[in-house]
């Protein structure tokens, strides 16, 4: 393992690795520093979604980033299986969001129009109705009222490509120290010397912080503002069971071992992940409503996990003013982009000529 | 104020009597139809006669049983059989499931008495048919009458003999034990033994198991090692080692037992601290003299908050109900108190003996890569290891990348497997490498149950 | 006065009152209750106290019920468990 590099990623989960993975291509040489096992991990705490719809309605550029990255989806996760051996579990054949309540529903296509429009009418989302969407789905019944759906939505098994990630880097030549955390930052001229608690020392000529909540602390350290706060949401995963759904929603999917996982919420309790009888029953309501067969169900586990939010909800990609040369990547949805995250970011990370315009994810955005 | 007591074993049974002569409402749970936890398992449901066939420990524990069973038609006691368990809140909210329907209630003080778990032993075939825990063996003996024929036990541990002698009684001879510890263990145990009326009466009682299996002839197989069992057509055909040699055995069923450790499961989800317990190897709830935890208003009581024993455990649920009491405004008795104590610390005399003679060996605490851990999801402990080479650094990274510990158990049997197979590849000790995130539900319990379970005020 | 008994794969169970389902086929040299969902291996009890959830059953047509914590009943149809379980129609 080396202790100095082209590039130091800070953070070992889904953004890091999938960083990790787009700089170590090109060809050039990576550290990854990585925390503990009982740190938050929002990599190990997701819904595995490949998502577009619902994304960016105030913002196009940030649907237009989602459709980019479930394009690069296909081609990314069989590079990773070809590298590693490892079988990823990719479905992206559509996803719905179901609704119980009209009103809701009608708002919704307002809102996709208004985006369609800001797309130029690259958008090619369906409305289903409610007789639609049961043919469609025949686990939907109840209250469900009709269902919204994106063509190229799906999802994966996240945990199956963070592992074919970290073989895929670690087959690359990545350097990944595990269990650390950063505590001081040199920079001088063109190199970062990083020293961690427990004394390991790093040199870089870049470093990219790709440590979620982490940026609170670590971003000013490298002159970010580090405007990240935690969200969490609570997940219920059934028993294993044949296959009902045929695709997934934002909040009802069957995973590829069987099991249903269902959620979510969006509490704002800090650094918090507990899971809680309240929001465990409204969540079971809420799905028992939309497919009223869930009910006989048996949960296995639930868990919460903290989503990484900036102030709108959008990624942070930024490079330091203070200390040219580091950059800020934080998202709450890592699995979605994490294909543009290898392809697409790496190019703007060493300053490519073909790189993506990210300005309307800097932090330029939250001065008031 | 309402007390929950949850399990209704020897330390839950007396906690909660405790409780309910001094008239403070308390809601005993508990899984079995009756009271009795699994020491006491079914022992209202015998005859005297047909009770005594279990020891006179057990026919003792139907004394405590019928008391216990009469203080539950006054007003202040409220026993809830049949009900499991799914969640205990930090901020005390209890919700089980009776007859496929959820509630909930908040208390004012919880007392956790779920007792233990046999500590699993994980060898090749393990999870075959027919391979059972000597703890199962036990239960069926007490709830249905009746022992498993043509057994061989294997494993450690005084349950090792006690469930051997009971088969005994139960006319089904063992064909044989296979026993893990060697002559060496009995050395290094003797340096601990200390002189007590509890030690005397655990060795009397121990000597005497040892003669009766030796005037059955039952064989006695010492310090076996490397045990795999291959079942073929009903038949289960155990080789092991002994002395550099390897010999075999057929039996119709198996029974192991490595020991017993506390059940966490409920401990754990509480975010309770935990200590190591290097004497017993496993994870231990940190708790006071008392039963108090690092949780106001939540205590342990028994063998759930470290092993040692039905004794111990009864004044175990005495001391956790005098903790209530004192923290809630009740007065207790600080002389009697201390008499407790002191009479509680007397069965710890024994633990040295025991731990040290019985300790888990490597061969099956750190078994070879194709032995499965974890039984639910099949992983096995090669997948551990090579997951650990691939940068998972602890148990819930190890969830993550191999789905070992999601399956129905929760990790009951595979959690302190995962944590020496870690502490070994990584040179760490198991305090170093934690221990699996436990969430609830404790038990699978349906989503309905979940979206319209009634709240009791 | 015969014992009563529940029904095992069409087979007559005879169990005594009080005891489970698990023991009840046990006791009858019933030892395979289940196949595993991964790799669809053979199962039996391993516990007897509702912690292993190795003894799991189809029980009067709802699967995945503990078979050691279930109390036998006259004319109960128990059958073994494959490696999926099947919404019933409730």
């Amino acid at each position: 393992m080396q202790t100095e590099a082209d590039y130091t990623i800070i953070g070992g989960g889904i953004v890091g690795l999938s960083v990790a993975h787009g700089l170590l291509s090109r060809g050039h040489s990576v550290i990854c520093i990585d925390g503990t096992d009982a740190d938050f991990r929002a990599s190990r705490g997701n819904f595995g979604l490949v998502w577009v719809q619902g994304k960016g309605f105030s913002a196009p550029h940030y649907a237009a980033w989602s459709q980019r990255a479930v394009r690069e989806y296909p081609k990314f996760v069989a590079g990773l299986t070809d590298e590693t051996g490892i079988k990823i579990s990719l479905q992206q054949t559509g996803g719905y969001e179901y609704f119980t309540d009209m009103e809701a529903l009608k708002s919704r296509v307002k809102q996709f129009e208004t985006l369609k429009k800001a797309l130029g009418g690259d958008y090619p989302y369906e409305i289903l109705s409610a007789e639609d969407i049961r043919k469609a789905e025949p686990m939907v019944g109840g209250d469900t009222v009709g269902a919204s759906y994106y063509p190229h939505d799906g999802h994966v098994n996240p945990l199956q490509l963070l592992k074919a990630l970290a073989e895929s880097c670690q087959k690359k030549g990545l350097s990944h120290y595990l269990g650390e955390r950063l505590s001081d930052v040199r920079h001088s001229g063109n190199a970062f010397s990083l020293t961690t608690e427990k004394g390991l020392t790093v040199s870089s000529e870049k470093v990219v912080l790709c440590a979620g909540l982490g940026a609170k602390v670590l971003g000013p350290m490298f002159g970010f503002k580090g405007l990240v706060r935690p969200q969490r949401g609570q997940v219920l995963v059934t028993e294993k069971l044949p296959p009902v759904l045929n695709r997934p929603s934002v909040t009802i999917r069957q995973v590829n071992e069987g099991a249903i996982q269902i959620g979510d919420s969006k509490e704002e309790v800090g650094f918090n992940d507990q899971e809680t009888q309240s929001q465990m029953a409204r969540i079971a309501s809420n799905a028992i409503k939309v497919m009223p067969k869930l009910g006989q169900l048996r949960l296995v586990r639930s868990w919460g996990a903290l989503r990484v939010m900036s102030p709108d909800g959008l990624p942070i990609y930024q490079e330091s003013k203070q200390m040219p040369g580091a950059f800020l990547v934080t998202c709450h949805s890592g699995i979605t982009l994490a294909a543009t995250h290898s392809h697409n970011l790496s190019r703007w990370l060493v300053g490519a000529k073909d790189a993506p315009d990210l300005s309307g994810f800097s932090e330029d955005r939250f001065n008031d | 104020m309402r007390v929950a007591v949850i399990g209704a074993g020897p330390a839950g049974m007396m906690a909660a009597m405790r409780l309910a002569e001094k008239k403070i409402d308390t809601t005993l749970f508990d899984e079995q139809p009756s009271a009795g936890g699994q020491i006491y398992r079914h022992v209202a449901n015998l005859s005297q006669d047909e009770a005594q066939q279990f020891g006179d420990d057990y026919a003792i524990g139907a004394n405590l049983v019928q008391r216990f069973q009469s203080l539950a038609t006054g007003p202040s006691l409220t026993p809830i059989h049949g009900a499991t368990v799914w969640s205990v809140s930090e901020d005390r909210n209890v919700a089980w499931s009776v007859d496929g329907k959820s509630f909930s209630q908040a208390f004012a003080a919880i007392i956790l008495a779920t007792g233990a778990l046999e500590r699993a032993m994980p060898l090749p075939g393990w999870t075959n048919p027919g391979v059972m825990t000597a703890g199962a063996a036990q239960i069926l003996m007490k709830t249905a009458g009746y022992a498993p024929q043509n057994a061989v036990l294997i494993g450690s541990g005084p349950l090792l003999y006690l469930v051997a002698t009971q088969m005994l009684t139960m006319g089904k001879p063992p064909i044989a034990l296979l026993e893990t510890q060697s002559v060496m263990d009995y050395g290094r145990a003797a340096l601990k033994l200390r002189p007590s009326p509890v030690v005397l009466s655990y060795m009397l009682k121990g000597l005497r198991m040892l003669r009766q299996l030796s005037q059955a002839g039952v064989a006695r197989h010492k310090a076996v090692s490397d045990v795999k069992i291959n079942s073929v057509n009903d038949k289960a055909m155990i080789t092991f080692s002994q002395k550099g040699q390897e010999h075999q055995i057929e039996a119709e069923t198996v029974l192991l037992h490595a020991g017993v450790q506390p059940n966490i499961q409920l401990s754990q989800s509480l975010g309770l601290a935990h200590q190591w317990s290097g004497d017993n190897q496993c994870w231990e709830p940190e708790i006071d003299a008392m039963g108090r935890t690092s949780k106001a208003h939540i205590y342990i009581a028994g063998d759930g908050g470290g092993i040692l024993g039905a004794d111990a455990a009864k004044r175990s649920g005495q001391l956790a109900a005098m903790a209530v009491m004192a923290d809630h405004g009740v007065p207790v008795d600080a002389a009697e108190i201390a008499h407790a104590i002191a009479d509680h610390r007397r069965y710890r005399s024994i633990r040295g003996f025991l731990d040290t003679l019985y300790a888990p060996k490597p061969w099956f605490r750190l078994p070879h890569d194709d032995t499965i851990i974890c039984r639910c999801e099949e992983v096995t402990a090669g997948t551990v290891r090579g997951a650990v080479h691939l940068g998972c650094l602890g148990p819930n990274q190890l969830k993550a990348f191999s789905r070992c510990g999601m399956g129905n158990c929760q990790g009951r049997y595979c959690g302190h497997s995962v944590v020496n197979l870690i502490a070994d590849v990584r040179d760490l000790t198991p305090e170093e490498v934690g221990y699996y995130r436990i969430r609830s539900p404790i038990k699978p319990v349906t989503l309905e149950e979940i979206a319209h379970h009634d709240i009791i005020n | 006065m015969t014992d009563p008994f529940l029904y095992f794969e069409g087979k007559k169970i005879p169990f005594t009152q009080g005891m489970s389902v698990a023991a009840a086929l046990l006791r009858a040299g019933e030892v395979v209750f289940r196949e595993t969902q991964v790799g669809k291996k053979p199962r039996g009890p391993f516990c007897m106290m509702g912690a292993c959830f190795d003894c799991l059953l189809v029980i009067d047509g709802r699967p995945n019920r503990q078979g050691c914590m279930t109390p036998a009943q006259k004319g109960m149809r128990v059958s073994r468990q494959s490696s999926e379980t099947l919404l019933g129609d409730g």
